[in-house]
Parts: C-alpha cells; sequence; structure tokens
C-alpha cells in the first residue's frame, strides 16, 4: 500500500498539489519542436530542465530525442542567457546543421526576463544565424498552465513565425492534430488522404518519434513537417483544429495572420467525434466519403453492439489531458460507460463546464476538476469506488492499491510500449481504445470469477 | 430441463411408481407466484400455504419497485422468440410484464402439443417421424408402485382447479394477429423483421450477430449473453433490467453515418 497515506475525508486545499496530472510547458514545447523536419529543439535554461524532459520524452517514446540546452549558471542567472544562446546557435549550426533550431524557455529564464527574439535578433545580427536557417521561439513557463500550453505555444510559433500569406488560396487544408501520439498524427493523415483532401499537418512528428530499428542512427528522421509546408500553409483554404487548448491557439493565430479561417473540432477519439472530424472534412472540401472509411466505422459501432453488455453503467476514472479527456469522457458515455471521476492537472474553468455537460445524463454524482491532482483523485475514488482507470502511468499506484483494473492511455507512458504505433483516434483507434477497454474489464472478471461461475466465455 | 423430456419423464414415474403431475413454470414473477402457490395446494398444508404467500410477499416489493423503474421505458416495445425448451412460451411472460408484445415465437421443432396444448394429443396421427424414437412402454412397479393421492382426494384438487398433467401450449397465450412459427428459417426470419420491427429478438448465438446486424438486439435465451439468471423473482428483475439496457441503449442510433444521413455535397470548398 504505497499509498496508505490517503485518506478518504477531503481536506480544501488551496496551495498544495500532491502528485501532479499534468507535467512542464517545455515538455510539450519540445514535443511539438520534434515535428518539424530537421529540427533541434533547444531549452533556455539550466541542464536539469533540459535533461528532465528529455528524459521524460524518451522513456514515453523509447526512442531518441535530440535537444540543445542554453546550460545556464549561477552567472547566466544572474545576467541573463544572451551569451549563452547566442554562443549555443552558433555551436549547434555548425555542429549538427538542423535546419531550425525552435526555442523555448524555462521558468529560469522566464524569470530573468531574458528576451528572446532580441537574443535571436542578435545572433542573426551576429552572422550566427545562416542565410537558409531558422530559429523560432515560444515562451514557455511552466508556473503558467501545462505541457498542453506548452504544445500550444510552441505550434503557434510555427505560425508566426513561418506561415506567410501569398494573396492567393490554394486547395488544400491545413491540419493541427493536436497532443497526440505519432501514430495518431499518421492516422489522422491517413483519414485525410482516403478523404482525397490535400492537407498540411504540423507538427507531425510520425516517422520521428516511432521511427523504424534500421542499425543507422539518424539525427533528423524523415518524418516531420517541412518548412516550406509551413511557409504555404498561410495560404491553405482554411484550418481544421484538432483539440481546443492544444490546437485553438495556432488555428487562431493563422486566421488573424494570413487570413485563413478556422474550425476548431474536438480530438477525434470515439465514433461520434471521428463523425465529425470527418464529416467536417467531407464538407469543407466537398469531398466523398469512400467506402473504406464507412466501413470502418461500422466496424468500430459492430464491437459496440456486441460487447455493449460489458461497457453498460461501469464506473470509470479519468486521468488525463483536457481535449484527450473531453473527447474520451464522450466516447464513453455514447457506449454507456458512467466516467464519474475526471481530473486534469492543466488549469482551464471550460474543460469543468464541458464535462460536466457530457456527464450530465449520469445519474451518479460526478467529480470533475480542472488544475486538480491525482491525491484528490484517489480520494473520489475511495469514497466511490469505480469498476475501471484510464490513465497515464502514474494512475498504476492507485490501480494497484485499489485493486481496479488499468488502462494506459495519455502521457506520459513509461512502462508499456504501443502507444506511439497504435492510434487511438479514428474509428480504427476507437477499436483499439475499446478492446483495451474489454481486456482489462474481462481479465479481471476471468481472475475474480470464483470456480463454479468461470465459464468459457464470461 | 427438456421441455419434452420432462412430460415424457413425468407421465412415467406416474404410471410407474404413483407420483402425479402438474406443469408449473419459475420464469416471470406472476407465473413464479402462481406455481409456488399451485404446489402449495397440492400438498394442502396450512402451513406451507402460509410459508408460500410469506414468501411472495417478501419478494414481490422488490419486483413491484423494478418494473414501476423499467416498464415505462419498456412499454409498448415488441419482442420475438425463436429458442425451443418451452422457453420461446414462457418468457413471453416477462415480456408481458414488462408491457412488450410477443409479435412471433416458435420452437427450434415442438410438438403440436407443445404450441396447442395437450388436449390435441388423442388426436395426433402417428407418422414415420414420430416413430423415429423408440417408444418406451413402462408398467407400474410391482413393489414401489403408491399413489401419492387417493382417487378422492384427486377428484377433490381438480374439483379446486389443480390440473393435473395438463399444459396449454403456448399459443393461448398469445395475441391476436401474432405469428407462431416453427422451425424458423433465415429467410423467414428476415422477413419477420422486415414485417414487425421487433425491438428486440430472442435466440441463440448463431442467430445473434445476424439478426444484430439488421440493427436489432438479440437476447440469447440458451446462454442468456452470460447473464442470469432469469428464473424466480430475482431473476424476473435481473430480466426487466436487462431488457431494459438492450431495448433502450442509445448505440442503435448510430447506425447510419452523417454523410449518410446528409450526403448532399457543395463539390467545392467551403471557404472558396
Amino acid at each position: 500500500m504505497l499509498l496508505r497515506h490517503t485518506t478518504d475525508k477531503i481536506a480544501t486545499r488551496s496551495a498544495l498539489t500532491v502528485n501532479p496530472a499534468k507535467t512542464c510547458q517545455p515538455i510539450g514545447a519540445m514535443y511539438a519542436s520534434l515535428g518539424i523536419h530537421s529540427c533541434l529543439p533547444h531549452s533556455h535554461g539550466s541542464q536539469g530542465c533540459y535533461a528532465y524532459h528529455r528524459s521524460t520524452l524518451t522513456r514515453h517514446y523509447k526512442e531518441p530525442v535530440m535537444a540543445a540546452t542554453s546550460s545556464f549558471t549561477e552567472g547566466s542567472s544572474v545576467f541573463g542567457g544572451q551569451a549563452n544562446l547566442v554562443q549555443a546557435i552558433d555551436n549547434i549550426f555548425t555542429v549538427y546543421e538542423p535546419d531550425v533550431i525552435a526555442v523555448h524557455t524555462t521558468c529560469l529564464s522566464e524569470t530573468i526576463g531574458d528576451d528572446i527574439p532580441q537574443i535571436i535578433a542578435k545572433a542573426r545580427d551576429d552572422g550566427k544565424i545562416p542565410s537558409d536557417k531558422y530559429v523560432i521561439h515560444a515562451n514557455t513557463p511552466s508556473y503558467v498552465g501545462s505541457h498542453v500550453t506548452g504544445f500550444a505555444n510552441m505550434t503557434k510559433a510555427m505560425v508566426d513565425y513561418f506561415a506567410k500569406p501569398y494573396g492567393h488560396k490554394e486547395k488544400q487544408i491545413n491540419i493541427i492534430p493536436g497532443f497526440v501520439e505519432p501514430c495518431d498524427m499518421q492516422e489522422i493523415k491517413r483519414i485525410t488522404k482516403e478523404l482525397e483532401v490535400r492537407s498540411i499537418v504540423f507538427p507531425d512528428t510520425s516517422n520521428v518519434l516511432n521511427g523504424p530499428q534500421t542499425g543507422r542512427y539518424e539525427m533528423f528522421p524523415h518524418g516531420g513537417v517541412s518548412i516550406e509546408e509551413l511557409i504555404r500553409s498561410g495560404s491553405s483554404m482554411g484550418t481544421l483544429a484538432l483539440g481546443h487548448l492544444a490546437s485553438g491557439l495556432a488555428a487562431r493565430a493563422m486566421d488573424t495572420k494570413c487570413k485563413v479561417p478556422c474550425e476548431i473540432l474536438d480530438l477525434p477519439i470515439g465514433l461520434e467525434e471521428t463523425d465529425i472530424f470527418i464529416n467536417t472534412l467531407r464538407k469543407i472540401a466537398g469531398v466523398n466519403v469512400p467506402d473504406s472509411l464507412t466501413t470502418e466505422r461500422g466496424q468500430l459501432l459492430d464491437i459496440i453492439t456486441d460487447m455493449h453488455q460489458y461497457f453498460y453503467h461501469k464506473k470509470v476514472g479519468l486521468v488525463g489531458d483536457p481535449d484527450q479527456l473531453i473527447s474520451l469522457t464522450k466516447f464513453l458515455v455514447s457506449v454507456d460507460m458512467w466516467p464519474i471521476h475526471i481530473v486534469t492537472g492543466t488549469p482551464g474553468a471550460k474543460f469543468e463546464k464541458r464535462i460536466r455537460e457530457i456527464t450530465k445524463d449520469i445519474p451518479h454524482e460526478v467529480n470533475v476538476k480542472a488544475a486538480g491532482d491525482m491525491f484528490l483523485f484517489h480520494q473520489w475514488i475511495k469514497n466511490a469506488p469505480v469498476d475501471l482507470l484510464i490513465g497515464n502511468t502514474y494512475v498504476k499506484y492507485i490501480a494497484r492499491d485499489e485493486d481496479i483494473p488499468m488502462v494506459r492511455f495519455g502521457f506520459p507512458i513509461l512502462d508499456r510500449v504501443g502507444h506511439s504505433y497504435f492510434p487511438t483516434v479514428g474509428y480504427r483507434g476507437g477499436m483499439r481504445l475499446l478492446e483495451r477497454i474489454l481486456d482489462a474489464l474481462l481479465a479481471r472478471k476471468d481472475r475474480d470469477a470464483s470456480e463454479v461461475e468461470f465459464e468459457l466465455v464470461m | 430441463m427438456c421441455h419434452r423430456s420432462i412430460n415424457y419423464v413425468a407421465e412415467m414415474m406416474e404410471k410407474k411408481f404413483g407420483i402425479p403431475w402438474i406443469k408449473v413454470n419459475f420464469i416471470g414473477s406472476e407465473a413464479t407466484a402462481k406455481s409456488l402457490r399451485k404446489i402449495a395446494q397440492y400438498y394442502g398444508e396450512q402451513e406451507l400455504i402460509d410459508k408460500v404467500e410469506a414468501v411472495i410477499a417478501e419478494e414481490m416489493p422488490d419486483v413491484e419497485k423494478a418494473l414501476a423503474e423499467v416498464r415505462p421505458r419498456t412499454e409498448g416495445k415488441r419482442a420475438m422468440l425463436f429458442v425451443g425448451g418451452s422457453r420461446a412460451h414462457h418468457y413471453q411472460e416477462l415480456f408481458k410484464e414488462l408491457g412488450m408484445t410477443s409479435v412471433s415465437a416458435g420452437y427450434e421443432f415442438a410438438h403440436r402439443d407443445d404450441y396447442e396444448g395437450r388436449h390435441v394429443l388423442p388426436h395426433l396421427k402417428v407418422d414415420a417421424d414420430s416413430r423415429n424414437i423408440e417408444e418406451l412402454e413402462v408398467s407400474a412397479d410391482p413393489e414401489r408402485y403408491r399413489p401419492r393421492k387417493s382417487p378422492e382426494a384427486m377428484e377433490s384438487l381438480t374439483k379446486q382447479g389443480v390440473r393435473f398433467k395438463d399444459y396449454e401450449g403456448m399459443m393461448p397465450d398469445m395475441c391476436e394477429q401474432t405469428l407462431v412459427i416453427d422451425d424458423i428459417s433465415q429467410y423467414e426470419t428476415e422477413q419477420l423483421i422486415d414485417l414487425w420491427k421487433p425491438d428486440i429478438f430472442c435466440a441463440g448465438i448463431k442467430e445473434k450477430y445476424t439478426v444484430q446486424k439488421f440493427g436489432i438486439p438479440l437476447k440469447q435465451l440458451h446462454s442468456y449473453d452470460y447473464g442470469g439468471p432469469y428464473a424466480g423473482f430475482k431473476g424476473a428483475v435481473n430480466f426487466y433490467k436487462e431488457i431494459d439496457r438492450m431495448v433502450n441503449s442509445k448505440i442503435w442510433t448510430y447506425l447510419k453515418a452523417p454523410w449518410q444521413k446528409d450526403p448532399e455535397l457543395a463539390a467545392t470548398y467551403a471557404w472558396e
């Protein structure tokens, strides 16, 4: 009982977080940067930040995660990090030769007040940035928001630095896939391709963070959105942004900067949200939905109807990021499950309102909190037990103590493999999610049934 | 227990040992209460009669509570049952309690008396088909035959309404305009679904996914979809809840994709 000190008595806390359900802005920014082809993320701060962010991403993806750091010391903490960053830019372009350096800040440099555009301008003036290379930046103080905010900020930076309006519109659509797995981005591209819609997807970490084992290391893998595409995104017909929190910022920036109109949808997780994604693409691009996608839809629905009895009225506790949780909650409710405890560490009042709306017909008290933590989540469970937990690896401590089956979903997943290869978006993603939910629930039935009750099919 | 075998076995038990038999059924809360009362009436012991009434009084409130909750959602819906061993008949009791109509029913292969009642037995013509099982001849056991009730007692019970070795069959319990179909075929199943658009179909595993592909939930009445029990009072409550789940779930409303409901297209970029 590692969490034996968690009690069922819930006390009001205003200044203390125990077992946070989020992580730092720079982690999201670093992940987004890796979705640009030939980009080296750069952490403007101390080496500790950068090491932690790389470690977390590496443990989650089990792939090389390359990044650079300004390596702040006591000196730079007092006098600012300009000299370090200019030197870093020079070294990086000399030694590693990426096309882009994507600088994100840290709590330390934000507190000092380092002006990154000014430093980049100085590096350019000093001739440290080759003419065909780029340095972009996003401010990512971790005392604001979470890793999702960092992802959103860096994605917006792609628009701010690259997107150009050319005065004419090209028959293509920008898709901002949100803070999802590389395979999810791949799946979104596949669906778009099946619909015969031309698209620019950014950021795009597919083939970057789910790469093959070839016996040959490449610092900048084949995947990622190209600079040329990012520039052309400013003349697209429109932008489809998936996930309000992770993608909304960039989509609106694109509208403001290049007059490219946008539509912001929830992440296409589950039947209804995928329907909305595909139907929106169909309508905005004026295309027909091929039978192949309708068949996939039918297969997902087949699992829902065939296995409905196992989903029906099962209580679920969810920990994760707002965009994922909104779509996942909708999906679970749509198959008659009861998500009753929902927590995210990412702040935002809209989240609670949306979850309340989605769960309003559940005849059970529903607990939801943005800027909550897993300690509170655990206390909710002690007061009202659930049949299933869905969340990142950190939830396993609660699952073990309370003896509740668990499905790993979200970020980070440090102790399993598969999340970067098998999507959870789209109809196929929905099938995988349901398969894993059923596995967890039915394995528990198999385990707990008495010898008398134990049957070939349970 | 096989619905047909029990008739034969009961008949032989009576002939050989002198044990009379009555038909009882524990599917449906009303049927359960009725069967318990029948049994008590047969023994005629006040203590047992009181005990039966006490059990019914204890069990029924839960049944009524469950029904009050579920019935408003199931009232008026249609069921079809094609499953052997008397289930196609007796599960209609549960549907009736839910306010649902059994619009069609049948057994895999039944005899006329299963549908029409045992009063047709003397008029059945023996043909090659009914002769394919060896007829067992049973006579009173010289040592163990002992009539459990005297002829007078039997007559008195009969006068009180206890009907020995009787079964009225499925048909009298079904409404006008409903269909009884023996050994239904795939073609007939499709026609029936098209004609009646049932809200639930009851059969077995081989039919389950065929019927469900029409967008109609199928409840297995062999394996119970690994649920149940559905017999007795508590079983009735289980069944009400299960049928409520099946006929009222929103999952059956997802059958059409948005582009199938609204296929109109502009064929241009909306933002053009």
